[in-house]
């Protein structure tokens, strides 16, 4: 077996990467490229910590080959706030004081990130069912569905500063 | 996960070649979402991964006259959403609504789904009640092979060493006919289903049934066609008794185990509950003649 | 209430920010120079000798830097009851048996994960299969198999925290596997079950659940030159980790250096310390790099606790109005083949009993019983939601026999403030009373439930049915255990804003936030001026750890105290340069101003400047609190006397479901939780610790079973253990009741864990309201609702 030298395009960055071709996505990103940010929490698809988008639309990276991103442009949690503005998903976490621990929230943001954006009149069904993929154990959820219509709405109160 | 060697072929015939070459240690990577977590769980230990998602062409759903062709590596999010299959078989883009999560469906594909063989694959049922054909490639050319005819097993298939599923085609859709998709689980989403059913049926222009299907899922070692049942219904007219010893038979066809998943029992019940339902459904579809 | 300026208000966490960015650094995110990777070898059988371990080809593996075996941790016996009644049962790798599947054997260190799975793969392990045992009466019996039999004589650690000598080990519980056993009885039962007016008897049966915390457990280790063994650790309680890694290691305490990390939930699960922890820190001394081990999830469902599977007998005689007057109750643990903490839940499932329902005959006794399954431990209310449960299932099922409304009946029992508990703990506080009817009021309870002892089987006539189900629970607010305290301490900065230092761990509790929010309220600042410190062995004062729910009152009252300390100094440097008395002086916004005379203020800022010019003092406040403030003793886990805590918290739920009865699948539309937690400090964080307990209970009420096959945990995944999704996601309403506890900082008190025992009981008898079958064993699964309708039908047949 024998490295592969990888090209991933990340949050617009190009990373040259030597990996072993069994080597996920999810790894790279977080061992290799030093972005941790997207987290593990089942390495089965099941959870969705890991989700990335790839191409703009949302996957679990722990079910990616991270041979298989190469020529596609990949987006994670990292990549979200602009000139240090936060994009407004996370805005909204932050007012609806949608996280706890935050283990499950990088993931939880990129997919409602992008799921508002296919969509931005979701319904509140949609929502959830769009969120279905995404595991939450501290929050039973209910003011991430607060904060991710409150985003569809354009219901928000500023922007916080970083600390 | 173990590592191994990786192939990234771009035309089909490398593709076979490699896979042909390699023989059972090598697998078709296609969206990796049953592939990536067997390997995880070291179920499967390939030496060699032929990734066949860079072949051009073998994704993309097509309608010709009243055919429709989808492309074995086309992504179950894209069957979801797409106004072909919309319009020509709802109930496939139903099933596909309900498989894992929408990040999973943007990497797992309908041919994925097949090769994997599982009792409850999502997509089986529909696909055997629309009586989809399967194409095969393999080193001694393309076959075809209904799709009823392609499990052998869980996780056993007629894919011989090197073959790969590149289209499924569903033709010969009757004008008054209608489909549905049923499926039963714990969570109502993000799981598997516990049973899976699919009804199609056909009228002619005097309301009689011309041609019936009913598919079940997860109660058998592959999923099965209720042939009992559809005897049951051709060239009768509907009508609730007929519904009821359709079901009768269906209920019969199944061999529902208990697991970690459910009951013998309480799938048995539900192969009877979610008959009924779709026969109903999909009377009414077929009535509304909503496949054209 | 009482008018604070920031205590009570919902403001944004201080963590948030990093943890929407991705910058949190959690322990999965440490990776150090030169880290090397470390894999744990496993028991495949439940129960096994070993005859034989060889390492010999493992250890050619290029990559592969260090092995170690039951043999290098001969001496480091240790478990987290260790006490000379209990003494600890478990070694960090198996010594001469396994015994359950799952057991540690070996550790590697290599230089990446595949070669230290490839060097896991290469060991060789020889055993004799030895049969096992799985069910704790089966366990019980004379000729079962023994799952310990060796006798563990030694000293405990904690005797020398004044742990008693008392009567060691018995040898008759040896025999017959069983653990623990606790035996507690007030009153005299046998008279007044003669007197009860009615008296019943039923069996309850509560599943395995798992934790699923969402940051898989991880442990880094790194051991330098001088001695000092750095850790990063998933974890509750960082000094307990310490003390318990020091005395297995052989280090002094303050050798041991445990960083800071976020912690991606815990729930009981991250309390204890784990074999793969010292395995790690081994390693680390071994190899002289940084080994990182992170647990696999199938790894965390199997080998890191898992909730006590419980059968409760409950027989209560109660007067016609529905007074209860004796309960007799008998538990069942299965403990699983380590003790965790068998002997505490045993104990505790009589504490969530006492405080809740006044019961003056009591006879109550417990028993844990080794098995050779995966370890039980502490989770979410560790042993509340299997008692609650039953309780208040059988509760229900009283009100219906005496044509009750169940409400009205737990309001003729509840407790109230003033009355003293058995054990001697005295409620200060005690909402009860106010979380039952206000929660029955906003739920249109009566209406809802209609009249007492009506035919349920009257509600509509669809395939769905909706009911309606109330239950109760209480919870603790801190219990003594090491190291027995919280210290806070406030530092000012000459620009007027603060540090906070805490060794509490941020787990997702908004700790962190609600420790800020209280030094802030003392100090007269903003939340945005405290920066907080926490959770850091070398950086942070001690604390007690978040796993006895003392995080609000214990810590919180040990940074109050921090921030007075510093907020006496500042006044006093200030009253000398504003010339007036101390009590002239009010601190608000930043400034000390003389009282009415706006005139004559100054900011902090000016004062810490003033004090450092003048005098050198910085102004450093600090403050600590002793757990439970009135005893030095441990309570006694076998008799269940001695004072444990100094205030509970409480809440009542309503809880509405909608049954299918053609699926037998159940819904939870609404859980409506009112709850004392006394002044929350921040109502933002106060109700995502309700909404995430109600999801939880919600998940363990209805899908979440760990599945076993003869030892073997079939279900160690997310695809098949099935927590709640956001597509299940109930309206979850309530509110907290009016209430103060005078031993909690600004009233408070604990929230949170308790939340999630009455989830279970309230749509279980929700359940038998909608569809008029009881449902004794959880989770409440469609086939058995099914089966449970079949056999109604059968019988009205
Ligand atoms: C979290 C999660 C949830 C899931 N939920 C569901 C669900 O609800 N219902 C359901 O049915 N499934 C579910 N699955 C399983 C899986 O996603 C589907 O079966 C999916 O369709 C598989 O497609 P894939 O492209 O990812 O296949 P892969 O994993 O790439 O391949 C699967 C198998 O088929 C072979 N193969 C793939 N394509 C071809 C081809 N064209 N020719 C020959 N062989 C081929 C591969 O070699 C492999 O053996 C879930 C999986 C996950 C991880
Ligand atoms: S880590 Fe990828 S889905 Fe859980
Ligand atoms: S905030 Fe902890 S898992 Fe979601």
């Amino acid at each position: 077996m024998k490295k592969l030298m990888l090209s991933l395009a990340v949050n617009g960055q190009v990373y040259d990467v030597a990996a072993f071709p069994h080597r996920t996505l999810l790894e790279v990103l977080r061992d290799d490229i030093g972005l941790t940010g997207t987290k593990r929490g089942c390495d089965d698809g099941d959870c969705g910590a890991c989700t990335v988008l790839l191409d703009g639309l949302p996957v679990t990276s722990c079910l990616v080959l991270a041979v298989d991103a190469v020529e596609k442009t990949i987006t994670t949690i990292e990549g979200l706030a602009t000139a240090g503005q936060l994009h407004p998903m996370q805005q909204a976490f932050i007012e609806h004081g949608a996280l706890q621990c935050g283990f499950c929230t990088p993931g939880l943001i990129v997919t409602a990130k992008q799921l508002l954006e296919e969509k931005p009149d979701s319904s509140d069904e949609e929502i959830r069912a769009g969120l279905a993929g995404n595991l939450c154990r501290c929050t039973g959820y209910v003011q991430i569905l607060a904060a991710v219509a409150a985003c569809r709405d354009g219901q928000l109160a500023g922007q916080t500063e970083a600390p | 996960m173990y590592p191994f060697e990786y192939i990234e072929p771009s035309t089909l015939p490398e593709a076979v070649a490699a896979l042909a070459e390699h023989g059972p240690d090598a697998v078709a990577l296609a969206g990796g979402t049953d592939l990536l977590v067997m390997m995880r769980a070291d179920t499967i230990r390939p030496k060699v991964v032929v990734n066949i998602k860079r072949i051009p062409g073998l994704s993309g759903i097509a309608a010709t006259n009243g055919d429709v062709r989808v492309g074995a590596l086309t992504l179950v999010r894209d069957i979801e959403k797409s106004p072909v299959l919309r319009a020509r078989a709802p109930a496939l883009s139903e099933a596909a609504r309900w498989l894992g999560s929408v990040q999973i469906r943007h990497l797992a594909t309908i041919g994925g789904n097949l090769c994997r063989a599982a009792p409850s694959a999502e997509m089986a049922p529909t696909l055997l009640a629309l009586g989809a054909r399967l194409h095969l490639v393999g080193v001694q050319g393309q076959r075809v092979v209904p799709v009823e005819d392609f499990f052998l097993g869980p996780g056993r298939t007629v894919l011989q060493p090197g073959e790969i599923l590149v289209e499924i085609s569903l033709d010969g859709l009757a004008p008054r006919s209608g489909s549905t998709y049923l499926r039963h689980s714990i969570r109502p989403l993000m799981d598997l289903a516990l049973v899976n059913v699919a009804a199609y049926l056909a009228l002619d222009a005097a309301g009689t049934i011309t041609e019936a299907r009913i598919a079940l899922g997860a109660v058998a070692p592959t999923p099965i066609r209720a042939r009992a049942a559809e005897a049951e219904l051709c060239g009768h007219t509907a009508d609730p008794a007929l519904f009821e010893r359709a079901t009768e038979a269906a209920v019969a066809a199944a061999r529902p185990i208990s697991d970690v998943r459910s009951t013998a029992v309480y799938r048995s019940r539900m192969v009877r509950l979610l008959t009924q339902r779709a026969l109903a459904q999909t009377l009414a579809a077929a009535q509304n003649g909503h496949v054209q | 209430m009482k008018k604070y300026n920031v205590v009570g208000k919902p403001l944004p966490r201080v963590d948030a920010y990093s943890k929407v960015t991705g910058q949190a650094k959690f322990t999965v995110d440490i990776n150090l120079p030169g880290m090397l990777h470390g894999k744990i070898l496993r028991s495949p059988h439940p129960h096994a000798r070993i005859l034989s371990i060889d390492t010999s080809a493992a250890e050619k593996l290029p990559g592969v830097r260090a092995i170690i075996t039951g043999t290098d941790t001969r001496d480091m016996r240790y478990a987290f009851v260790d006490t000379p009644r209990y003494p600890a049962d478990q070694y960090p790798l198996a010594q001469d048996k396994v015994r359950y599947i799952g057991d540690e054997v070996a550790a590697v260190a290599a230089v990446d994960l595949e070669t230290a799975q490839a060097a896991i793969d290469l060991i060789r392990v020889e055993y004799e299969v030895l049969p096992a045992v799985f069910d704790p009466y089966e366990a019980m019996a004379a000729d079962a198999p023994s799952v310990h039999e060796s006798s563990y004589s030694g000293t405990s650690i904690w005797e020398e925290w004044g742990a008693k000598k008392t009567d060691a080990s018995r040898a008759d519980e040896r025999v017959n596997n069983v653990s623990g056993r606790t035996v507690i009885t007030y009153g005299d039962t046998d008279a007044a079950f003669a007197a009860a007016a009615y008296v019943r008897e039923d069996r309850f049966e509560t599943g395995s659940t798992a934790h699923c915390a969402m940051e898989p457990h991880a442990a880094v280790a790194h051991y330098d030159p001088s001695g000092q063994m750095h850790l990063w650790l998933s974890s509750m309680g960082i000094y307990y980790k310490r003390y318990v890694m020091s005395k297995v290691l052989k280090l002094p305490t303050s050798s041991v250096h445990i960083h800071k990390t976020y912690v991606g939930g815990a729930f009981g699960g991250k309390m204890d310390v784990y074999p793969y922890e010292i395995c790690a820190a081994i390693l680390a001394q071994r190899t002289g790099r940084p080994v990182k081990i992170e647990l696999t999830r199938p790894e965390v469902f199997t080998t890191t606790r898992i909730r006590f599977p419980t059968y409760i007998d409950i027989k209560t005689g109660v007067a016609a109005d529905g007074r209860i007057l004796a309960q007799h109750i008998r538990t069942v643990v299965n403990n699983g083949a380590y003790r965790g903490t068998g002997p505490v839940v045993i104990f505790l499932f009589h504490g969530w009993t006492a405080p809740v329902y006044r019961v003056e005959n009591m006879r109550y006794e417990g028993v844990s019983v080794w098995t050779n399954n995966p370890v039980g431990g502490p989770q979410r209310g560790h042993g509340a939601p299997q008692i609650r449960f039953a309780i208040d299932s059988q509760l229900d099922m009283i009100a219906e026999d005496l044509g009750l409304d169940p409400a009205e009946m737990m309001l003729k029992n509840v407790r109230h403030i003033g009355d003293v508990l058995p054990n001697g703990d005295v409620l200060k506080s005690c909402g009860l009373t106010d979380c039952i009817t206000q929660a029955a009021a906003a739920t249109d309870w009566t209406k809802k439930r209609g009249r007492p002892g009506s035919d349920r089987r009257a509600r509509g006539t669809g395939t769905k049915r909706r009911g309606v189900g109330i239950s109760t629970t209480t919870m603790i607010s801190g219990a003594p255990y090491y190291p027995f305290a919280s210290a806070g301490v406030v530092q000012l900065h000459d620009d007027g804003r603060a540090t906070l230092l805490t060794g509490v761990v941020e787990m997702g509790q908004g700790a962190e936030t609600t420790l800020a929010m209280v030094a802030a309220e003392e100090l007269g600042l903003q939340l945005s001026d405290i920066r907080v410190v926490s959770g850091d062995t070398e950086q942070t004062p001690v604390d007690m750890g978040s796993f006895l729910s003392g995080g609000a009152l214990v810590t919180g009252d040990a940074v109050r105290l921090a921030a007075a300390d510093a907020r006496r100094q500042l006044l006093q440097v200030a009253s000398e340069r504003l010339d007036a008395q101390v009590d002239e002086l009010d601190l608000s916004n930043g400034r000390v101003c003389v009282r009415d005379r706006p005139d004559r203020c100054m900011s902090i800022a000016e004062v810490v400047h003033y004090s450092i010019k003048e005098s050198g003092n910085p102004i450093i406040g600090r403050g600590y609190r002793k757990i439970l403030s009135a005893s030095d003793r441990y309570p006694s886990l076998a008799k269940g006397t001695g004072r444990w805590t100094d205030a509970y918290g409480f809440n009542a739920q309503v809880a509405e479901v909608e049954v299918d009865l053609e699926t037998g699948q159940v819904q939870l539309i609404r859980a409506t939780t009112y709850h004392d937690c006394g002044q929350p400090l921040n109502p933002q964080i106060v109700d995502g610790q309700v909404f995430g307990s109600v999801s939880t209970g919600q998940g363990q009420a209805l899908t979440e079973q760990l599945v076993f096959n003869q030892g073997r945990i079939v279900n160690a995944s997310f695809q098949d253990y099935r927590v709640p999704t956001a597509l299940e996601t109930p309206i979850s309403d309530g509110a907290a009741v009016e209430s103060f506890e005078p031993a909690g900082p600004f009233g408070a008190k604990e929230v949170g864990e308790g939340t999630l025992a009455q989830t279970l009981g309230a749509i279980a008898n929700a359940v038998y309201d909608a569809a008029g079958v009881r449902i004794r064993s959880l989770p409440i699964t469609p086939d058995k609702v099914l089966a449970a309708l079949a056999e109604q039908a059968a019988q009205r047949a």
